[in-house]
């Protein structure tokens, strides 16, 4: 049971990380569109593409 | 698919370029197309390569709903402002290197294909570094060097392939925070949304580590982990559950101010639930005995935020049509000295008394009466009508119009909110577009009812979660006082447990969560369907509608002049056409359209003959075009159309005579056809309510047309102007009636204002949808029904959802008494009867048509 002194720990900085990654999403706009970007990967990145893609 | 003679179209023949059923005329042509936008378009994506990939993208990736490209440009005035040095200054972000970006809307974007035509913008114009469509929305985020190319040559690109800029995004015009995506306060609830559910989760593993036993058999784990849970817990209910306390706050504060239950809603016993159960817990980890409650309220806490979150989200997603209205006003204006120089200054800032210069071209920035100057002013914006109306001095001009042909001196009325266009923006943010239940930033207060006075004193079972709020605390605590009474007798050790169980179970969660996730779930799902509901409250109304007036023009009939019938030579109605073609009357349109994909020799010497008709050499022979008794004084009559005027003028249609060389060549009948769905609709709509048709145009062809869908004389009334509908609205509402208006926006927005409901259909003007309740983005009437039938299902999981919460707190409420509430029973038990409010909410599908 001496592993749990580990594992909890770890398991609330995996949380703690995912939190954080989430806050970071929402600030960055990644939710202000979900369905546009889901139709762009449909495109071919073809050679005369956007360069700053 | 039409129902005239000439213009008859199958379905098997499709647009090469949207895919819609193209007119018989224009089949013959390889590809078809429906009409002459798709061709341009079709044509330029060939020319620019750029075919291939656009058309593949389409049929992989099909949408529903409006294909064909929008018929009107980026206004002139537009882009000329998208030049002018203040909209760099205004409008635009600088970036390094030159650079700026800024945010515009998009019409006619509606599938992946339209994605990548539009973010194709930086490979096909030089000075453009990248640009970002949101689709959803229709925003451009774009940026460019101003030094290499202007935003109107941009603008004009993309007008080209069918998306012409609408509206610049109105980033602070009028000083309100315009969401740039979802706003701030969405964006925070947001986080509090994910902060709560990890925390709870992590709770949860604990707590089933202590459900299993680790309490019982090594102490020092179990209490590390009940220490752990408490640790967690605090933040959890902090950041989370503080949006309850500081509205249960507000409303306790304000029922003592009032000595009034009623201020009391539903954050309050929340709130106490929460409270107990922590404040319980917190001291049975201290003491090291008793039960822990923190895994049940942190999945509370997070489940209640998310049903805020996301009806949060479905109101922001209804209210941006308000936006691009607000985007259309002008924010910068010329004010004219008194030593007679003009100045820039921001529209706001201006003054009544004032005035101000307005360029023909420019949008007029304030409502006002000119003081100089004469000119065409296109009121589109207001009234829908394309049509430009002469102003001179002494005339009352409104903001948001446009100054068409001369420049023009105009003595300040009224600024900002204070205008016609400006009341109505504010008339849109007023409580009742509010989502239920208030933002949660907002402190709670009293809620101001619906705005309209037909329900002032009439409280909405939406509302009635929250006014149980009250009676719902009283009877909490009163069972809580009759537990302890119970069990001091019963079991004093183990009263207080008991109480503490009783005050967590009876935690109103899914009562919480009932009204607005149904809600929010409703509102989305009318917005896919193309229902735009401005606010919450309409779908209640929606359910309680007994009249339904209905505008004739574009609402029953197709809204477009159309050649159902003629007699006599068809080059002679070609001819017609070639006369007329280009000229902006709803009669020369409708001889353009059956025209179209034929071709036509041009006319010269064209003269005009105002409301009567035109006169003009085609091939060397006159031609004259007109109402019959106009041609039929002088022309010669052959035998075969003896009498055709009268015959082409049967059924509300309006007759135009042909005349070729002093002989009467052909009669033609045109006519606005009955859409295809309107007679099986209205007779759908009788049953449900008392059906009027109230049009502006005249009563002998809105009294054929009634007849015609089956609408009785008694309440068909012709030649309405604006006053006389909204007269109609109000004479009924004082009858008692409950009035939905169905206008498609020309002249009716006063009628769908002072409705109970006004829905304003496609196309029509901004102010109309704007002023409505509801606008649909499709044609016809199958939207009115279809308001009925999904606001009537939305109700039903409303009430189906309120049911089922209260019996389950009548239950949990019993159990508790019962003494039979641990906290794992709280723990199996209130997350259930939160999915089950959930599943009810989105099972929504029984109301299809």
């Amino acid at each position: 049971m001496n592993v749990l002194y580990i594992l909890v720990p770890l398991a609330l900085a995996l949380a703690a990380a995912g939190v954080a990654a989430f806050i970071w999403s929402v600030r960055s706009g990644q939710y202000d569109d979900v369905e546009t970007p889901g139709m762009r990967m449909l495109v071919d990145e073809d050679e005369d593409d956007d360069p700053e893609k | 698919m039409r129902k005239s003679k000439h213009v008859a179209a199958d379905a098997d023949v499709t647009c090469a370029h949207c895919g819609l059923p193209v007119p018989g005329a224009l089949r013959a042509s390889d590809p078809p197309f429906c009409c002459s936008s798709c061709r341009t378009v079709y044509g330029i994506l060939q020319k620019s390569g750029l075919d291939a990939t656009y058309y593949r993208l389409k049929t992989s990736a099909p949408v529903s709903g409006r294909l064909r490209p929008p018929l009107n440009g980026t206004p002139e005035s537009l882009l000329q402002e998208l030049d002018s040095p203040d909209f760099l200054e205004q409008h635009a972000a600088p970036l390094d290197g030159g650079r700026f970006r800024t945010e515009l809307y998009l019409d006619g974007v509606h599938c992946a294909a339209c994605v990548w035509l539009v973010e194709r913008l930086p490979q096909h114009v030089e000075g453009v570094h990248s640009a970002r469509l949101n689709l959803a929305r229709g925003r451009l985020s774009i940026t460019w060097n101003p030094g290499t190319t202007t935003l109107s040559d941009i603008a004009r690109w993309l007008a080209r392939f069918g998306y012409p800029v609408q509206a610049r995004v109105p980033e602070g015009i009028t000083g309100r925070s315009s969401s740039s995506g979802p706003g701030r306060a969405e964006k925070q609830l947001l986080i509090r949304v994910g902060v709560a559910w990890a925390l709870a989760g992590n709770i949860m593993l604990l707590a089933f580590a202590l459900y299993g036993g680790l309490d019982l058999d090594m102490t020092g784990l179990g209490s590390a982990a009940r220490w752990l849970s408490l640790a967690l817990a605090l933040p959890a209910v902090i950041i989370g559950g503080g949006v309850f306390f500081r509205r249960a706050w507000a409303s306790i504060r304000l029922a003592v101010q009032s000595v009034s239950l009623r201020h009391i809603h539903m954050d309050t016993p929340i709130s106490a639930g929460i409270l107990t159960g922590f404040g319980y817990s917190t001291w049975a980890t201290f003491s090291g005995q008793g039960e822990i409650w923190f895994d049940s309220i942190t999945v509370l806490i997070a489940a209640l935020l998310t049903a805020r979150w996301l009806q949060l989200r479905a109101q922001r997603l209804a209210g941006d049509t308000s936006d691009r209205l607000l985007a259309l006003l002008p924010s910068v204006a010329r004010r004219l000295r008194d030593d007679g120089r003009t100045e820039r200054v921001r529209a706001e800032d201006l003054e009544s008394g004032q005035r101000v210069r307005v360029h023909p071209g420019e949008l007029i920035p304030v409502d006002g009466t000119v003081e100089q100057g004469e000119s065409h002013v296109g009121h589109a914006i207001l009234t829908g009508e394309s049509r430009p109306i002469l102003v001179r001095r002494g005339t009352a001009v409104f903001a948001g119009t446009i100054n068409e042909t001369s420049a023009l001196t105009v003595r300040v009325a009224r600024t900002g909110d204070r205008t016609r266009i400006g009341s109505l923006v504010s008339w849109v943010s007023e409580p009742d577009a509010q989502p239920h239940g208030g933002l949660p930033e907002k402190q709670g207060g009293p809620r101001v009812g619906p705005a309209h006075g037909a329900d002032v004193g009439h409280r909405s079972v939406l509302h009635l979660a929250d006014d149980l709020g009250g009676w719902f605390s009283i009877t909490v605590l009163a069972l809580a006082g009759a537990s302890a009474i119970l069990w001091s007798f019963l079991d004093p050790a183990r009263a207080v447990s008991h109480v503490v169980a009783l005050l967590v179970i009876t935690c109103p969660c899914a009562l919480g969560m009932a009204t607005p996730l149904a809600l929010a779930t409703g509102l989305g799902r009318a917005a896919r369907r193309g229902l735009f509901i401005k606010s919450e409250s309409i779908l209640e109304r929606a359910t309680s509608v007994t009249t339904v007036i209905l505008d004739k023009t574009g609402t029953i009939t197709e809204g477009a002049m159309r050649i159902d019938a003629f007699e006599g030579a068809a080059d002679a109605v070609e001819r017609a056409a070639s006369v007329e073609v280009g000229l902006a009357h709803p009669i020369a349109r409708a001889l353009a359209a059956w025209a179209d994909g034929r071709v036509l020799e041009t006319a010269t010497e064209v003269r005009h003959v105002p409301s009567t008709g035109v006169e003009a050499r085609v091939a060397g022979r006159r031609v004259r075009v007109g109402r019959p008794d106009w041609i039929l004084g002088a022309a010669m009559v052959p035998d075969a159309l003896n009498g055709a005027e009268k015959r082409m003028a049967e059924g509300g249609r309006t007759p135009v005579a042909v005349e070729i060389d002093g002989t009467l060549a052909a009669v033609v009948a045109i006519t606005d056809p009955v859409r295809s769905d309107a007679r099986e609709t209205i007779r759908w709509l009788s049953e449900q309510a008392d059906v009027w048709i109230c049009s502006g145009d005249n009563e002998a062809t809105t009294a054929h047309i009634a007849d015609l869908v089956g609408v009785p004389a008694s309440r068909t009334i012709g030649g309405a102007s604006p006053e006389r509908k909204k007269q109609l609205v109000d004479t009924l509402t004082r009858q008692g009636q409950r009035v939905m208006v169905v206008g498609d926006g020309v002249n009716d927005t006063p009628a769908l204002r002072a409705a109970h409901i006004g829905l304003a259909v496609a196309d029509g003007s901004a102010a109309s949808r704007m002023a409505a309740h509801v606008h649909v983005t499709r044609p016809g009437l199958g939207a009115a029904r279809d308001l009925l039938q999904h606001s009537r299902g939305v109700l039903g999981v409303v009430r189906r959802n309120l049911a089922f919460s209260l019996a389950y707190n009548v239950i949990g409420a019993g159990v508790a008494l019962a003494g039979l509430v641990t906290p794992l029973f709280a723990a199996v038990a209130m997350p259930i009867s939160s999915f089950i409010v959930v599943l009810s909410s989105l099972h929504q599908g029984s109301d299809k048509p």
